[in-house]
Parts: C-alpha cells; structure tokens; sequence
C-alpha cells in the first residue's frame, strides 16, 4: 500500500509463541497516512476489545475529520501543538472516552485499557501521538531513533536514570504503566512532530518486539532497500524467534527515496538537490 | 485509490491540452498563431542588421516633394520628367512603384477637346472663317500635347527601357470569373505548368494602362498580403492570375537587376523559386518570410534615399542612380499604403519593397528547414509526455524550474536558429508548456491546497460523532446524552429514531421512549413517534409482553428478579464498585444467607509466558495462602472461585471507610488513634508476615477503619494476584507513592517492604503529607523512594512527639536492614510513642480518647461478639474459620517460622511459662486464638497475654493480644499498677528492640463498635449500599 505521497506501508500483528489470543491491534490508512498500534489489556477478551476499540476510533474520527475534503480542527486541545497534533491528540483522547466508558457501561469489558502510539505522516513529516510503551522508532541511514518514552515505571526510571536500560529489561515492574487509554476518563497524550528524510523508514511497535529484539537488532534487520513488508514480516519472526512470550505487532512505513521517483527522482539529483 | 485518479486527472489535463496545441498547430488557429507572431516578431528584430545595401536607391515621393510640387497625384509628366532624369543617370533598373491604371482624367485636357470640337462645328459651319496663314485647329493639337501627360509618362518610360511597373491584385467580393488582362499584361507574366497553393490565386487584377504596360520592362504585383494579425511578415513571390503567374514586384526588380526573364523562372511549389542565378526559398505556404534591415525611414542606416523633388531640381547626384535598382514610391503619410511589419507598425510599401529586393539578391532568406515540422511536433509530444506523466509528480518548485529551463531551452533554441536563418516555431511548444504548467499547478492547488484546508469543527458536529461511535459501541445512554447536545435537524431525527429502536431491542422501553418524545417535541409528526413513544411506555410499565408495535420478535419479557446472576455458589445482589482489576459486587452466600463481598478478577496468560492454566493455578494458591489468615486485623477471605475465567474472592464484608480521607490536614485523625492504629496494622502484618505473606500494597486505602473503631487490613495477597494475572503490558496503577526503594527498583520483596510502606502511610496520616511527594512525572517520585531523605516531620509538624520522628526515620531507612525488621516491633515502638504522651500533651492533634472500661476489650470484642450477639453481622467473622476446609493450625505452622529465626532470637523468658498465664493453654488449640473463650477476653490478666506471644513465637497472637493492654493515655490513673508490670513484660522484650518502645506497652483500644448492624462497605469510592 501507498500513501499520496508514495509512502510505502505494511504491517501485521502476531499472537507470538506462548500466548493463545492476541490483544494487539494496529490499523493503517494510506490515504490519511494513518498509523497506529495498540496493545490492550484487561481480562477475558478485554484487551483484544480495547485495542480494537481504540483502533477504530482513531481511524473512525480520522477518516471523518481527515477524509473529506476539508480537515476538521477540533474546539479545544493544546493550543500549542501543531494543528494536525491537536486533530492526532483529539483521536486518541476520543479512543479513552470511547474504552473507559465501554468499561464502565459492560462489567465484562471493566477494567480494560490500551497502550496506543499513532502517527500520521507525510513525504516530510510525521505527527505521533501515544500513550503507554508502544513505541514508534524512526530508522535513518541504519541508526534507530526512539521517539517516544514509554509511559511505563521503568521507563520512567529509565529516564531519570535511576536504573539503566539493561536493568529496565530485568525489572519485574515493566508490566507497570503510568498511563493508559481506559484507564481513565481524562487522559494525558504525548503529541510531537517530526521531519522525515528520503529513505526514513517509520516503525511503529508494542512491547511484543521491543521486549524480544533490541533495538540494535531492530536496527541490523532494516535495510535501505528493504520493502516495509519484509521489515515488518522479518521483525515479528526475530521476535517469535526469540521467544515470542508476548503477541508482536509492528507497522512500518517508508517514506520514498529520490530514485523511487524515477525522472522525478533524476532531476532533483541533476540538481543538486 | 485517490493517488491513481489524481495521476488519470494530471494525465487526462495534459493530454486534452496537447492534443489542442498539436491540433491548433495544424489548423494554424489563430489564438495559437498569434503566439508564434509574436514569437515571430520578438526574433526578427534580432535578424536586423542596419546595413544599407549598395544595389539599391530610393527615390520617395515624400512630404518635401508634396511641399515643393504640390498634392499628390502629381501631373504625370512630373513622373515622366523625374523617370527622364533618373534614367540619364544610368541605373540598372527603375522600379514605378506607383499604377497607374487609369488615363489620367485632365479639366484642361478636356476643355481643349471641346474647344477643337466646337471649333470644328463652327468652322463646318462656316460661322469662323478660316484666313489662309496659320492653321488655329494646329493649335488644339499643340494643347493636346502639352496637357496629355500619360504620353508624356508614356514617352519618358519607353525611353527609358529598364521600367518595371506595378500590378495589383484586389479582393473579388462578387467572385466573379477572373478578367482576362490585355495580352500586353499576360505577355510579361510567367507561364507555367505547375499548379499553385489555391492560397496564392487571385481573381480580380488591377493592371497599368495597355499602353504603358507595353512600355514597361515587367511587371511585378505590388500585394503584400498580411498575416491572419494584420502584419506584413511573408511575400508571395509569386501569385496566380488568369493561369498565369506574376512574379512580385520584389523578385521582378531582382531578376532585372540581374536580367533575369520571366522564360526564366522554374517554381517547386513549397520549396523554392529559381530565376536565373537568383533563387528564393519557399515555405509550405510558397511565401517567403521578409528579413527587415531595419526600421523605415531611418536615413542613412537603411536604404538610401533621395527626394523626389531633389531629383527632379537637379540636386540628386546621377552616380547615385548608377547601375542600381532605383526604387520610386510615395512614403509620405497619406498618399501611400503603409503595413505594420514585425519591426515597425508604419512601413511604406516601397520601403518593404527595398527589404525584399535586398533579401533576395544577398540571399538573406529566413527558411523552414526541412526537419522544422519535424522538431516542432516532437517538441510537442515530448513536453505532452511531460505535462502528462512528470510535471504533476514534481513538487511545485523543482516543476517550475523544469519548466522554466524547458522553457529557454526552446526559446534559445528557436533565436538561435532564427538569427542563423532558420526559423522554428517555438510557439506553439511554449504554449503548450506554460498552459501545461498553469493547468498542473492550479489544479495541485486546488485539489491538495484545497485538502489542507483546515475547519474548526464545531462542537455540535464532534458531539454527533461521539454520539455516532457511542451507539455503534452499544454505549445508548451516552449517545443519547451527546444527540441531546446538538441541534434536532432532520438528519439527527432519523439518527435518534434509530437510537430510540436500538433501546427498544434491548429491551429498555422507557429510553426508548423517552429518545421518542425528544424527537417528538419538536417534530410530532415525524413517522410514529407519539403513537410508538405511547406503546413503548405501556411495554415499560410491563402492560405489554412480548415485543411492541410491528416487531414481534416473540420472547416474553421476564418478570424482573426471579432469579438473580450467580457467580459461583454466591448470588450476586448488587455492584459495590470498580477497581482496575475488576468488579466488586455484593454478594450472597444462599446457603447460610451469609453476604459477603465479592472482588472479581480476569484470569488470564501471565507476563511470564506461563499459561492460563498455570495462572488459575498460583491465583488459588495465593488465595489459599491469604484464605489462612486468621486475624482480627485482616479483612478475611472466604471463598476464592473461578467461573468461564472470572476469578472471584468473597470476601468480609465491612461496615466502615478506608484511612485514604484522613490523609488530609484538615480531616487528620488525633495523633494517639493515628499511632494506635498503625501500631495495629503492623501488628496484623507482622502476622502476616510470619505466614510468609507479604501484602505488597499497604496505603492507607487498604487500611479499613470499621463503625466500631476497629481496623482491618484488606486486600491481602491481592497485589500480587493481581500481579501474577496481569497481562503483557500490565495494569495501571496510581501513584506508587508508598512503594518502597526494594519495589521501586524492582527487587524481590519481604515484610519489610511492608513495614516501609506502612511508615510512609503512618507518616501521611500524622502530617497530611506524603514524604515522597514526586513532582512532574513519577520518575521524580521513585528518585525521592529511592535516594532523597524524607523531609523531617517535626518541621511539617512541630507538635509530634520526637518520639514519632525516630520510629518515622528508621521505619523509612532506604536499607530494609536497618529498619524495623518485623511488623511487633514497630507496633511495640509506636506504643512506646504512645505510652510517652502525656495525658496534657501540647499536640493540638492529640484528642481525648474516651477510656471507657469496655473500650480496652474492644478489639477482642470482635471476636468474642458472635457469643454475645450471635445474630449480628460481624458474627460472621467467626464462620469461616469453619468452613475453610482445612484450617491450618496456626500454632505449629507458626512456631517454627523461619522469619522470626531470622530476624530475632526467640525470647526465653526465666521464669515465665505458658502455665503461669491464664488462658493459654486454650490460646494454644488450633482454634483457640481465633475462638478465645469470652471469659479469657474479659479478663484484665490479658496483659501478660501480650509478653506469651513473642516468647512461644505463635505468629499473629501476640497481634491479636497486643492492643489488649487497657493502658490509655486519658486515663493513666486506672493503671498504676498495671504499668509496672506491664514495663516488666516489656523488659523481656527490649532486649530484642533495643532502643525501641522503652517505657510501657500503651495501646489505645479502639472505640467500642457501634451500628454493628449497619450494611457494610467496601470502598469509599463504591456505591452506596441501599
């Protein structure tokens, strides 16, 4: 699949090698340049429920408000975000009213919440948007960059450098979040925006690969060349590989180098550019 | 894909445009062909060279002529004498670029014929006689003469011999069949065979009078036939007439220059024309564009001239005239044509005239290459395929400068061959590019600048999509709140009919109703709502059974609460509240009509790997291991159970409010409570512990202060339950504010844990603020667990006990090491704190405790309650301990424990032994300590009760029995002599817990209980049971 701008996305999601059901989520919209995924959680099916449900919502009011042929502004928001974070920031707050009430409405579902990260991007940049430690990597000219801190207690620990990262990997507190889509009525989203190059490669992924592969590993996997879908297929089996304890899902999407415009891509080399 | 219908678009846009350029070009319309004109024009002034030729003299009848010899036309004998003159200087050829196709018409002329008409009539008529002598009509005939000046012109232009005159062709309204001319015209015309360019036929000729065009060397037509603008570019060397053809009065002074005849021409329609050693190019149309010298009228830098008044006084010099082609026209303003031209908008026709002649005899030609057309519709096609397939996918800077560099590209391209003598039509491929572009870029604009348009939405049309996704979640009262919110339009109308039939189908009629009657206030007539609205009521009241109005889907409505959900044995009567993990409910054990309250909890794989099975497994162990807990402190699990993998705790059921509300400075409990309280929990966990169970998550939200004063413990072993059913990710927990360093860094995790936490809570609920406050972020807050000091207390506040601070500071030691290692051991510190305040403390949080005998049994009241009021609730407290199948006796579990070997010394008391205390030998059965014999608890002999526990180390009894000392501090009279021998007992102990709780073993009894039939509560956060 490809956006307007030629970016190239793929993705999948995968139960891994010990659970049964898979509560990941992830949905893509090449039009909108929708990315997203989502790791819910929550008893009996709960988590597939709240991941799905954040899923759709987000690209519900995408679609709606991105789609037409005006772009609809949200009342209120951040003010000082970027007008297409405060729309983003809109989507993902409307994924927790619609999951923290659900919760509330349906005593099967209580309880239940969702890590969400969703990027909306273009040929030259990208807004994220998440909650939780699903994270969104960009990948450029073979160097990983995370771009978003896990909403999590060793992330935060992490972060305050109280513990390194190799500790954080051992804690036995790294199911804990801070923060969470359902988990209340009102929800604290993380909203940025970013430039992209030619050739980055936008990796969206839950805990299922971040836990199984390293981030160095993440980074050997993708090569410049490599087609999104074979990032994403080659990702989720290193992580099954390497024990696949939790489910895997990952959405990856490149943005065009200048050869892919092929005559395009020739004049802007002829000149420099 | 919208990314393939915009390509179809740019590409549909581009085509239709090229396929108009290409088409337009060769119908040579003339919207397009004006561009090249002007491409044309803006090249040709660059062909101008300002050189004048030598061949080439003109004589113009200009304004210094008229001035001198009067209005134009001018006797003809002046043109005759002038032609005389020109002649005798010998020029090569004298082109009259004047026709005179007419006799001249003379007054004087005439007037003489009749005088010699009437002269002859009279003379006939004998009237005059004529006289002999001088003939008079002799006269007449000299007049003649002397006025007849088309002889005169007739006479000087045969004598002269080297003549070329002018034809011309006029336009034939009426098409009328072409007038042959007098075979002295068609003599000098060229006859051949080919046929030519219907363009270049013309039908209705103007020739000079018989006479003179006999005289005439040649004629040459004297048309320049403008372009569809009206400007003079391209002569036509030759044009058809009568079938024959007249060379242009250009090429026929040429060929006489070079004396070149008309037997002479060959003609290759649209290539050239050949005429002796002359030879002009032709274009498609057999024209040949004009090369310009330069301007008209420019003396000295173009064609050199001379007046024609100059030449007839004498003035002009004869090698002027010399061997060249001398050239006579009018040039001044009015008299003769002028044409705009690509180089100036006045050009007279004689000057134009001069241009040709010079192109043609110094082969200045301006040709079509042969691969012209060629290049021109390659040029087209390429930039079609460029508009079509590369344009649209450039972004709008790199397109324009692609384009402008296409753009000079032909431009230079075009001027370079156009100075070198070649023309391209460069305007039609520049057309092409800049529509192209204009189009591509307008319509990027518009279709993407467009798409970035940003809206605010309004809130109405964010709440109707809220409300959409809320009925489509089958969330119906919520998406009812959010239509509510917006303006009733008819499309909202169908959306909340369609709401209003989503309640009905699920059955709730008075919803549905009531989204009915909105509708209907505005709008009664819409579909059915009033009659619907009206039948849906009765079906809500329960008047109708069995489907409302044309549904009949045929199940009959149940009559409410014949049977009750269940969830396990227990029948679930009503939802007590929420946690993250689950629901709590209020449930009902039917069997021995015991309520309880039931926490729920999804089973699932946990973080590790392990599998649901395996889950299930340690949540029953967990629950098994908190179900042993026997203690008047903790709340007491009944039953764990698992149904279609729901987890499910029941559990006691209180009557009373956690100690999260005291937490704050204004709602403070006094400090003596506050210290009797915590004293108690660490004695619970201190049980607990003992049991090998740590609790993981003491806060002052689990801390359960019941009606009667009492405080219990909850949640045990929940935490980790909790922990161990937790998904992947995880849960969400709040703000670990009492975690402590271990947890906080992830370590494992003992009662010391606990006893830190429980510190922290302590610390809370004295001050009303937490130590570790945190600040942005819960990093901030796990830095201060892990590495900040807590702030000294007696600053927050200066009216506790330093006492306090002490137990406060090492119970908070980031080392669990160097904290209290067991739960007695801070409760025996804190009572020391307690037995220190005096009954006059300062402390303003210090409230008199009432110090009613009874209150000092109070927390064994509990227990012994249900031998006295057997039918009360907390009477149930005492049931379990039955029905837990098999209740592990905690006497020889706990008397080996390995904490306490670990942690301390067992105390060897001399002297002291279990029969020199009453009451313990029941207090050793199995169920002896949670069973004690109401007399035993009655007894004030408890006291030494308290010092039995740690000695034969039965983990939990001394808990139970330490609050049992009725030493208060409102009423330290009544103990005077207890207090001696209570500090005794405590002797035995310091040794132990050095440096801790010294003087007496206070405890404060909590109040009495109170309401002991009240409905109980669970959380504060949870529903009001009604």
């Amino acid at each position: 699949m490809r956006t307007k701008d030629a970016i190239e996305v793929a993705g999948a999601t995968d139960p891994g090698r010990v659970r049964k059901n898979n509560e990941d989520n992830f949905a893509v919209d090449p039009e909108l340049g929708l990315l997203l995924v989502a790791d819910g959680m929550g008893g009996h099916n709960s988590g597939e429920v709240a991941s799905d449900l954040a899923a759709k919502t987000i690209l519900e009011f995408a679609r709606r408000m991105l789609g037409g042929s005006k772009s609809l502004l949200p009342e209120g928001g951040t003010a000082s975000l970027s007008p297409r974070g405060r729309q983003l920031e809109y989507f993902v707050k409307t994924a927790n009213t619609m999951i923290y009430e659900k919760g509330r409405a349906f005593p099967k579902d209580a309880g239940m919440g969702t890590t969400v990260v969703a990027a909306l991007v273009d040929g030259r940049s990208l807004t994220v948007a998440h909650v939780g430690d699903s994270r969104l990597y960009v990948w450029r000219n073979g160097a990983l960059m995370q771009l978003t801190e896990d909403h999590s207690l060793v992330g935060e620990q992490v972060k305050r450098g109280q513990i390194t990262a190799a500790e954080a990997a051992r804690s036995n507190l790294q199911n804990i979040l801070t923060r969470a889509l359902g988990a209340e009525g009102d929800v604290q989203v993380d909203v940025a925006d970013h430039p992209l190059l030619p050739g980055d490669l936008v990796l969206l992924a839950t805990d299922g690969l971040s836990k199984m592969v390293s981030d160095d590993e993440v980074a050997r996997t993708i090569s410049a060349d490599a087609a999104p879908q074979a990032v994403v297929d080659s990702l989720i089996a290193k992580a099954c590989a390497a024990g696949g304890v939790d489910n895997v899902t990952v959405v990856a999407a490149r943005v065009p180098t200048r050869e892919d415009g092929g005559v395009k891509g020739l004049v802007s080399r002829l000149f420099g550019r | 894909m919208k990314n393939k219908k915009g390509f179809l678009l740019d590409a549909g846009a581009g085509f239709l445009l090229t396929a108009a350029v290409m088409l337009s070009y060769q119908q040579q319309w003339s919207a397009l062909a004006g561009v090249e004109f002007k491409a044309y024009d803006l090249r040709a002034k660059l062909r101008e060279t300002l050189k004048s030729p030598d061949e080439i003299a003109l004589v113009t009848i200009d304004e210094a002529s008229i001035a001198q010899l009067g209005r134009w036309p001018w006797d003809r004998s002046r043109v005759a004498a002038g032609i005389d003159k020109i002649a005798a200087a010998g020029p090569k050829v004298i082109g009259l670029n004047v026709l005179f196709s007419e006799p001249e018409q003379s007054l004087g002329l005439a007037e003489v014929k009749r005088l010699e008409q009437r002269y002859a009539e009279l003379v006939a008529g004998k009237k005059i006689v004529q006289r002999g002598g001088e003939d008079f009509s002799l006269e007449f005939d000299s007049s003649t003469v002397a006025l007849d000046s088309d002889s005169k012109l007739l006479a000087s232009v045969k004598s002269a011999g080297n003549v070329v005159m002018p034809v011309f062709f006029v336009p034939n309204e009426a098409h009328a069949a072409a007038a042959a001319p007098p075979p002295e015209v068609s003599s000098a015309a060229v006859h051949l065979k080919a046929s030519l360019d219907p363009s270049i036929v013309q039908d209705k000729m103007l020739w000079p009078l018989a006479a003179l065009s006999g005289a005439a060397m040649g004629l040459g037509h004297s048309n320049f036939f403008p372009e569809s603008d009206g400007v003079f570019r391209r002569d036509t060397p030759l044009v058809q007439y009568a079938g024959a053809y007249y060379p242009s009065f250009a090429l026929r002074l040429a060929m006489a220059y070079v004396g070149a005849k008309p037997e002479d021409v060959k003609f290759t329609p649209g290539v050239e024309v050949v005429a002796g050693r002359l030879r002009v190019p032709l274009d498609d149309d057999d024209t040949m564009p004009v090369t310009f010298i330069g301007p008209p009228n420019a003396v000295g830098e173009t064609i050199k001239r001379v007046s024609f008044a100059a030449v007839l006084n004498g003035s002009a010099s004869p090698d002027f005239f010399k061997d060249k082609i001398v050239l006579i026209g009018p040039t001044a303003l009015g008299i003769g044509t002028n044409f705009v031209t690509p180089v100036a908008g006045d050009f007279p026709s004689v000057e134009i005239v001069a241009h040709i002649v010079q192109n043609i005899l110094d082969k200045r030609f301006l040709t079509r290459p042969p691969w012209a057309k060629n290049l021109e519709w390659g040029m087209m096609a390429a930039l079609g395929f460029f508009i079509m397939l590369i344009l649209p996918r450039l972004r709008a800077f790199w397109g324009l400068i692609v384009s402008v560099l296409f753009a000079l590209l032909i431009l230079g391209g075009g001027t370079y061959f156009f100075v070198a003598g070649q023309w391209i039509k460069i305007g039609y491929p520049l057309v092409l590019l800049f529509g192209g572009y204009l189009i591509v870029i307008s319509k990027s604009f518009l279709v993407t600048e467009k798409g970035k348009e940003l809206v605010e939405a309004s809130a109405i049309e964010t709440n109707k999509m809220l409300g959409l996704s809320f009925q489509g979640q089958g969330m119906l009262d919520l998406a009812f709140e959010k239509f509510r919110l917006c303006p009733l339009d008819d499309n909202l109308k169908d959306t909340i009919y369609n709401l209003a039939l989503d309640f009905e189908r699920k059955r709730q009629y008075s919803k549905a109703a009531a989204a009915l009657d909105h509708i209907a206030a505005k709008d009664p007539k819409y579909k059915d709502v009033i009659e619907k609205s009206a039948k849906l009521k009765q079906a809500s009241e329960g008047a109708v059974f069995g489907g409302v109005g044309a549904k009949k889907e045929g199940t009959v409505m149940l009559s409410g609460g014949t049977t009750k959900p269940t969830l396990g044995r227990y029948e679930i009567e009503k939802e007590l509240g929420r946690g993250a993990m689950g629901v709590v409910y209020l449930g009902k054990d039917p069997k021995i009509n015991r309520m309880v309250a039931i926490k729920t909890m999804m089973l699932e794989e946990g973080s590790d790997g392990s599998s649901t099975k395996e889950v299930k497994e340690r949540f029953f162990r967990e629950a098994e291991s908190a179900g042993t807990l026997n203690h008047p402190n903790i709340v007491r699990i009944f039953d764990a159970g698992e149904e279609n993998e729901v987890a499910y705790i029941a559990m006691e059921l209180l009557d009373g409010e956690d100690l999260a509300k005291f937490c704050a400075k204004a709602s403070l409990l006094p400090l003596d409570k506050v210290i009797s309280c915590v004293a108690t929990v660490a004695d619970a966990l201190d049980y607990a512990h003992a049991q090998g169970i740590v609790h993981r998550d003491i806060k002052p939200a689990n801390v359960m202060m019941l009606k009667d004063g009492s405080v219990r413990v909850a949640d045990f072993g929940i935490a980790r339950i909790t922990a161990s059913s937790k998904t992947a990710t995880g849960t969400v927990m709040g703000t670990p504010s009492y975690m402590s360093p271990e947890q906080v860094a992830g370590r494992k995790v003992d009662g010391r844990s606990d006893l830190f936490s429980l510190t922290v809570a302590l610390y809370e609920l004295a001050t009303g603020e937490k130590p570790f406050k945190g600040g942005e972020g819960i990093g901030t807050l796990l830095f201060q667990i892990a590495n900040d000091p807590h702030p000294n207390v007696l600053e927050i506040n200066p009216a506790l006990p330093p006492a306090l601070k002490a137990v406060i500071d090492k119970g908070l030691s980031k080392n669990p090491d160097e904290r209290y290692q067991r739960g007695s051991e801070l409760a025996a510190a804190l009572r020391g704190v307690l037995g220190g305040l005096t009954p006059g403390a300062p402390s303003a949080a210090l409230a008199p405790t009432a110090a009613a005998p009874k209150e000092r049994t109070s927390p064994t009241a509990e227990l012994t309650s249900p031998v006295k009021e057997p039918t009360s609730p907390t009477a149930e407290l005492t049931l379990p301990t039955a029905k837990l199948a098999p209740p592990p006796p905690p006497a020889p579990k706990a008397a080996p424990a390995p904490v306490e070997k670990r942690t301390f010394e067992p105390v060897k008391p001399g002297g002291l032994s279990a029969a020199d205390i009453p009451g313990l030998e029941e207090l050793l059965e199995p169920n002896a300590f949670v069973m004690p014999p109401p007399a035993a608890a009655a007894k004030p002999a408890y006291d030494k009760t308290v010092m039995i526990g740690p000695e034969i180390t039965i983990p939990g009894l001394n808990d139970l029995l330490a609050p049992l000392p009725p030493v208060t501090t409102s009423a330290p009279t009544p103990a005077p002599a207890e207090a001696p021998e209570n500090d005794a007992t405590m002797r035995i102990e310091l040794p132990q817990h050095s440096g801790v709780g010294r003087k007496q073993d206070p405890a404060l009894p909590p109040p009495p209980p109170r309401d002991p039939d009240a409905t109980l509560r669970l959380n504060p956060k949870s529903q009001e049971p009604s």
